[in-house]
């Protein structure tokens, strides 16, 4: 199988081009665009898709082999914007064993995009080394070990019905709206080997969000089944309506609700009642002798049912699996909060003893006069330790404290509240910033674990959140700073202020106290 | 209007390196445009598609301020495309269409003759500034950055080409990121000149004889933003920067600023254009009929009020084709 790939990289100069996978323990290669497969009219197969980095897009078909395109699967990479980068991948079969493998994808990255995205993820790699000449590279064997065999295992063939209609075999233009229902019955058709691909090149199937439908019927000769979100009907539809029968319709449909408004209402309600008496005996009628017949035969197979139980039964399984992991973290945190609190009162002097200047809201902490100066100039701090302070005798200087970029401080987090408390989200990223007069200033990144409930209150002494290694990018040379603490929008806005820091032997302890009371 | 549109088609391009901001300025303009031109009578249709994905790209970049440090951007565009949209009077058929051409800043490097195509078919151009790059650290990652002399050479190309494709161009330099640079008048200023230095060659170009009648140049600065600011650099290895940026307070909420001046500077320029290009035959009959004079008029009142000439924005040259008629 031939692997294309389009991806882009973290450094300014590596913006998105595709990339062709030659061997394995080889650099991609960039790839030219004549070798990518396309179909008349586009000479890129984008054009066929809405364009938009958010959503992700498939295309199957035919140039003159069988192909799988796959557009903007997230990674975990991030550019030098920090922004996310996506991958694209084109599947090109080179034998009858690769178009079942690419069948089986396709009906794979139909039923969840996310297996084959993270399995990329891990595969496709960057060089990030800025004089590196090989950017990306593909780990084929992890890809074949790891993903390939379990395509086919969460693939599933579906039942389908025998009766092969034209609809499959031909499988000439059709579109609906992209519904769980219809994607359903594409994975049945893509799983269902007895029925081959269209020799013919085109595309057979199109899934994309936002994608104008009248371009799908403009360009209706190449194309197969299309799903997009723009689309309003759920139904198959080869045809479009012409605009003039929507008018004709519309006009049609005003001048009846017109016209009934003027009909006495009991003649209207005898009316309904001899509709809703007759019309079960005329559907019968008619289909037995064969008027709604042909229309059942061209409709594609029916999965919904079968689809719906087994989805019903799944969600069950869940919710039950998910009741039964909070029941054991609930018991796990109640054991667990005790012993964070019990720890501190065993060293008194681990905490800090109340004192006003933690009820009152201090804008600024002076380190000239204070006593956390002092503790900072008693306290001895080698550059052995875990700093790497380039000189120890900047540390011990009674006017804070030039520290060089480059070095890293290990601080402590204590939180003087309980404004954690609300918190449910396991993964919340605070922010410190300790922001000097001027420009300098320090930021510090951090991952809060398990923020789940109950963290601490004003009775309680304030404990250790997380300790975290701080690599200091700026120096500092004033005396006095003041500091914020804040989270993103998951886990609502906290404005704190640092009220006291107090320099350890090897860390730093920062004592926090929130400021913004808007939440409560 | 352009040769190659259809009638009634003012191509607009995005123009810069990767990661500058076309995306992010397409997207603030798109949340701008109802704003700007609804209390005039006007009104900015979208296509379906334009509209769906606009929407999703600005959710993107309100989320920036939601987030106290605020993440480099929006996702980065992989595949050129069209934005499209109707412009007319409120209620009636849209009198000129708008197409925005977006792609992806690599493609300057990696597919020029591409671009030279999106320039040679576009009526305006705003080439997008990263502000900070062009500012910061005496400006020593501009020309990585911003790729200055790249875009000057596919200018080069433009001004060959020009008597062949639109005859006449606007170009809207548009320092985005900049909110920390024009605070203040004194500061914009700093900034224009800044924008001036850095972009020497370009200007120099542009305005070769010739040409001052044919290219409008603007500079024009937008907050796309306005309650972020650029922090500072950090290199992840030499010569390899990385952009911070942060809000300027935790309840600071999304506050773009002058990001319609765009729209007006394109109006104002299109407009005259659309008139000037109308055959004679057209042109009295429209004289006559007046039949879309509503329109003209109210295309002129948006592009004439409120058009900021100073705090940062200058037209360059050009300023008769921005002018219309009256």
């Amino acid at each position: 199988m031939k692997y294309f790939f389009m991806t882009a990289g973290s450094l300014p100069q590596r913006d998105y081009l595709w990339w062709h996978f030659i061997a394995s323990g080889q650099p991609l290669i960039n790839a030219d665009r004549i070798d990518l497969p396309h179909i008349e009219p586009f000479s890129d197969l984008n054009e066929w898709l809405d364009g938009d980095p958010g959503n992700s897009s498939l295309i199957l078909g035919r140039d003159n082999h069988v192909f799988l395109l796959l557009t903007d699967l997230p990674t975990t990479r991030q550019d030098y914007q920090r922004r996310t980068i996506r991958n694209s991948v084109i599947f090109v079969s080179e034998n009858d064993a690769d178009e079942k493998t690419i069948r089986h994808l396709a009906a794979a990255v139909i039923e969840s995009i996310k297996s084959i995205s993270d399995a990329l993820n891990q595969a496709l790699e960057e060089n990030t080394e800025s004089t590196a000449t090989d950017w990306f590279s593909f780990d084929q064997h992890y890809w074949e070990r790891n993903f390939l065999p379990n395509s086919a295992i969460f693939a599933q063939k579906l039942p389908f019905d025998n009766d092969i209609n034209q609809f499959w075999r031909k499988l000439e233009f059709n579109i609906a709206g992209d519904t769980e229902e219809k994607k359903q019955e594409i994975r049945a058709y893509l799983l269902n080997n007895d029925i081959s691909l269209p020799e013919e090149s085109k595309i057979f199937v199109l899934v994309t969000k936002y994608k104008d439908p009248k371009f799908y019927f403009r360009n209706a000769n190449k194309l197969g089944l299309v799903l997009t979100s723009l689309e309003k009907s759920d139904q198959w539809s080869g045809n479009p309506e012409p605009e003039f029968i929507k008018v004709i319709v519309h006009n049609i449909a005003n001048f009846a609700v017109k016209s009934a408004k003027k009909i006495p209402k009991k003649i209207l309600f005898n009316l309904a009642i001899t509709f809703f008496i007759f019309a079960p005996f005329g559907y019968y009628f008619f289909s037995n002798f064969g008027f709604v017949a042909e229309s059942q035969d061209n409709a594609p197979p029916a999965h919904s049912q079968v689809n719906a139980d087994k989805k019903a039964e799944e969600r069950a399984t869940q919710e039950s699996e998910s009741a039964a992991i909070n029941a054991q973290n609930n018991l796990a945190e109640s054991q667990r909060a005790p012993d964070l609190i019990s720890n501190l009162y065993q060293t008194p002097e681990t905490y800090p003893q109340k004192n006003n200047a933690l009820e009152s809201v201090s804008t600024e902490i002076e380190f000239a006069e204070s006593t956390a100066v002092q503790e900072i100039n008693a306290t001895a701090i080698t550059a052995k330790d875990n700093l790497n302070f380039t000189s120890h005798n900047e540390i011990q200087s009674k006017n804070i404290t030039k520290l060089n970029i480059g070095n890293a401080l290990l601080v402590n987090i204590f939180i003087i509240d309980n404004f954690w408390n609300d918190f449910k989200r396991p993964d919340t990223v605070a922010q410190i910033v300790l922001r000097m007069e001027g420009k300098d200033y320090v930021e510090l990144d951090y991952l809060l674990p398990n923020l789940e409930k109950g963290f601490f209150t004003n009775k309680k002494p304030p404990s250790i959140i997380e300790q975290i290694t701080v690599s200091l990018t700026y120096g500092f040379e004033q005396n006095k700073f003041n500091g914020t603490i804040e989270c993103p929008k998951d886990c609502r806005y906290v404005y704190g202020k640092v009220e006291n820091i107090r320099v350890n032997q090897s860390t730093v302890d920062l004592f926090i106290k929130n400021e913004d009371t808007s939440y409560r | 209007m352009s040769n190659e549109s259809k009638p009634n088609t003012l191509n607009v391009t995005m123009l810069g390196p990767r990661g500058v901001g076309k995306t992010t300025l397409l997207a603030s303009m798109y949340n701008e445009f109802d704003s700007t031109v609804m209390n005039i009578g006007l009104t900015l249709t979208p296509s379906e598609e334009t509209s769906n994905i606009l929407q999703q790209r600005l959710a993107e970049l309100k989320q920036q301020t939601e987030v106290f440090s605020a993440t480099g951007g929006i996702d980065g565009t992989n595949t050129p495309k069209d934005f499209v949209f109707g412009l007319g009077m409120i209620g009636k058929t849209p009198e000129l269409t708008l197409n925005f051409k977006d792609f992806p800043g690599g493609f300057i490097k990696d597919h020029p003759k591409d671009v030279k195509t999106f320039l040679d078919d576009a009526d305006v151009i705003l080439l997008a500034i990263d502000a900070p790059a062009l500012m910061e650290a005496k400006g020593i990652w501009h020309e990585k950055i911003n790729s200055p002399q790249m875009i000057t050479d596919l200018f080069k190309h433009v001004v060959q080409n020009l008597n062949n494709t639109t005859k006449t161009k606007l170009l809207i330099m548009v320092p985005v990121k900049c909110e920390t640079y024009i605070q203040t008048d004194a500061e914009a200023k700093k900034m224009l000149m800044r924008l001036k230095e850095g972009y020497t060659p370009l200007l120099n170009l542009l305005k070769t004889d010739h040409l001052l009648n044919q290219i409008a140049v603007v500079a024009a600065p937008v907050q796309t933003l306005g309650s972020v600011r650029f922090t500072r650099i950090e290199e992840t290895e030499p010569g390899e920067p990385r952009f911070f940026f942060r809000k300027t307070s935790p309840h600071a909420l999304y506050n773009p600023q002058d990001v319609d001046q765009i729209l007006r500077y394109t109006l104002g320029f299109s407009i005259k254009k659309y008139l000037d290009d109308m055959s004679f035959f057209k042109r009295m009959l429209n004289h006559l009929f007046k039949i879309t004079q509503q329109f003209e008029h109210a295309v002129r009142k948006m592009a004439g009020s409120d058009r900021k000439e100073s705090g940062g924005f200058d037209i360059i040259q050009g300023l008769t084709l921005l002018n219309p008629r009256n």
